[in-house]
């Protein structure tokens, strides 16, 4: 039990900070492409 | 305005008024008042948590940022996600599992009741005062737009707010946040689309434009405390800002506590952690694409009309040499937009940009100078004043009511939570501790009428502060750290009651002598060295205490 506890809170945090290295990609490639 | 305008705002208004009425069945005791007997789904709790966060000052003043600086303000919310994934395994399923109606009541539990008595009162005088800065950024704007009085402007957002909040507690709350989440949303991406169709160069080209001018440079690398908005005082300032924002704020505490479960209450903070983000940046790319409007289309010398008036009566040969100029010059930046989107050369284009921004202050300084008010003001008319005058007939209108939604739904969670820490931290605690649920309920609507009356006077009262967006996240960030460090030290078995009280103080005094003594420190650093100072203080006098105790 304690294990699948563990095992989700993992999933979570590695599902959030997948999006959130995504979200910052695409603001840097918008920043890199459109830099002045 | 044309009446199709007025039609949508006022459907809006009736709608969300009517029900929140309609919410006001099984609110009878305070357990369904306040928190909705522990029964909201997860996607409604979580809804509410970003349109009580996102208010009329993202809809008017971020997009005004994002007209003037661009994209870089997002930063700040960079260490949301990792707050939301604290929270979700630490103070979540702490204050569900304590059975809290406030988070205040908690520590209580932990250190006594004068620290408790402290940290919500410093919750009351925050969230008093943000409140009414929140009713007074749409007021304002719509008071020198449409030539009203403050005081009606003020009464069209405030009186619909605090009715259905009074009524419908944190049932009608959360599901009106739900639908003015929803209304807000839809507004920003059907503005957005308008804009790109309106423009006479392709979505590409626009952000070429804009990138020429730096509205598109996100990250700042450099580690340096006096500059604003960097990648680091987003990334560990920002963490902090969320982490006390989202975990010790009664106005957000109060809508995860409501939720079905533990699980529930997560999982509404994880859609925060995704789509905060992407949501805020596009409404700075709302403003950058206002900008770029302007490079094709005349824009006004100043936005607020209120002021453009006041200047014209009071030196107005002065102000139309200013005009010709300003027209000469925005013709002449016309004519370099397009031949840079042409050949790609900007050199032009940014000279351009240049000359109107030099005129442009020199009739900000002048508007100083003649009605006393801050010149940065200007930039919280930019976005209205686009659409009252650029956007078509019924668009202009939704957006106006998703603006008066933002104001709504975040008002309405902070009546509701002021009201439940009036009465959970104060009355019932200190006044009357064996009162009837019916006397509660009957003291909780009338607090949440006296902190409506309270905010609303507050809007009527507090000058034109520069870009709204800022001033809240500053003031927020002197108490934030602090409250934030005493929680922390709830969670570490060393720290006792005194020193958590005495803590708070050293935290809240550390603050204020860093804004005193080291103005160049920028306030997101606030929220970390008020909890810093707080952890520091509390833990060495903690554990003096214990010593002395023997």
């Amino acid at each position: 039990m304690r294990e699948n506890r563990q095992s989700s809170v993992r999933g979570t945090f590695l599902r959030v900070l997948l999006v959130q290295v995504l979200t910052l990609l695409v603001l840097w490639w918008v920043q890199a492409r459109y830099h002045g | 305005m044309h009446p199709l305008n007025w039609a949508v705002i006022g459907v809006y208004v009736a709608y969300v008024l009517i029900d929140g009425i309609r919410r006001s069945k099984g609110t009878r005791e305070i357990g369904g008042y306040f928190l909705a007997n522990r029964s909201l789904p997860w996607w409604a709790v979580g809804l509410s948590v970003m349109a009580t966060q996102l208010s009329a000052v993202t809809m008017i003043g971020t997009t005004g940022q994002g007209a003037t600086d661009g994209l870089r303000f997002v930063q700040i919310y960079f260490g949301l996600p990792l707050a939301m994934l604290i929270l979700g395994v630490t103070l979540v399923p702490l204050l569900r599992g304590a059975g809290v109606y406030t988070a205040y009541e908690y520590l209580e539990r932990r250190f006594g009741p004068a620290t408790r008595s402290l940290t919500a009162l410093l919750f009351l005088l925050s969230r008093g005062a943000a409140c009414g800065t929140i009713i007074s950024a749409p007021a304002v704007v719509f008071a020198a737009v449409f030539a009203w009085p403050l005081g009606w402007c003020v009464a069209l957002i405030g009186v619909p707010t605090v009715a259905y909040t009074m009524i419908g507690g944190i049932q009608a709350v959360t599901w009106a946040d739900v639908k003015q989440m929803v209304l807000i949303v839809v507004a920003l991406v059907a503005v957005v689309i308008v804009l790109l169709a309106k423009l006479p160069v392709s979505p590409d080209d626009a952000l070429r434009l804009a990138g020429a001018t730096g509205r598109l440079e996100v990250f700042d690398l450099s580690f340096t405390l006096s500059e604003r908005y960097t990648l680091w005082s987003g990334i560990i300032g920002g963490t902090f800002l969320s982490l006390s924002y989202f975990g010790t704020d009664q106005s957000q505490v109060q809508r995860y506590l409501a939720a079905k479960s533990v699980k529930a209450a997560r999982t509404s903070l994880l859609m925060s952690a995704y789509w905060k983000i992407p949501l805020q940046a596009l409404v700075l790319l709302l403003g950058v694409l206002v900008f770029v409007y302007y490079q094709f289309k005349p824009q006004p010398l100043l936005f607020n009309p209120a002021q453009e008036s006041a200047v014209v009566q009071a030196r107005g040969d002065e102000y139309e040499q200013l005009q010709d100029r300003f027209r000469a010059a925005l013709a002449d930046r016309e004519a370099a937009a397009r031949a840079a989107t042409a050949d790609g050369a900007m050199e032009d284009f940014l000279a351009g940009e240049a000359l109107v921004q030099e005129i442009r202050g020199e009739a900000l300084a002048m508007t100083e100078d003649v009605t006393g008010e801050p010149a940065g003001t200007d930039v919280n008319y930019i976005i209205p004043r686009f659409v009252l005058s650029e956007l078509p007939v019924g668009l202009a209108g939704l957006f106006i009511a998703a603006v008066i939604a933002a104001a709504m739904s975040s008002i309405s969670s902070e009546l509701n939570s002021l009201s439940t820490t009036s009465v959970v931290d104060f009355y019932r605690r200190w006044i009357k501790p064996e009162g009837s649920d019916a006397h509660y309920l009957a003291v909780s609507r009338w607090t949440t009428v006296f902190w409506g009356a309270f905010a609303c006077v507050v809007a009527t009262q507090i000058a034109d502060l520069g870009s709204l967006i800022e001033v809240v996240n500053q003031v927020g960030s002197f108490f934030y750290g602090a409250i934030l460090g005493v929680f922390l030290l709830a969670m570490v078995p060393w720290a006792r009651g005194l020193g958590a009280f005495a803590g708070l103080i050293v935290g809240m005094a550390t603050v204020l002598a860093t804004w005193f003594w080291v103005p160049q420190v920028q306030y997101l650093w606030y929220n970390v060295i008020g909890a810093a100072a707080v952890m520091g203080a509390g833990t060495l006098l903690s554990l003096r205490g214990r010593r002395a105790a023997g």
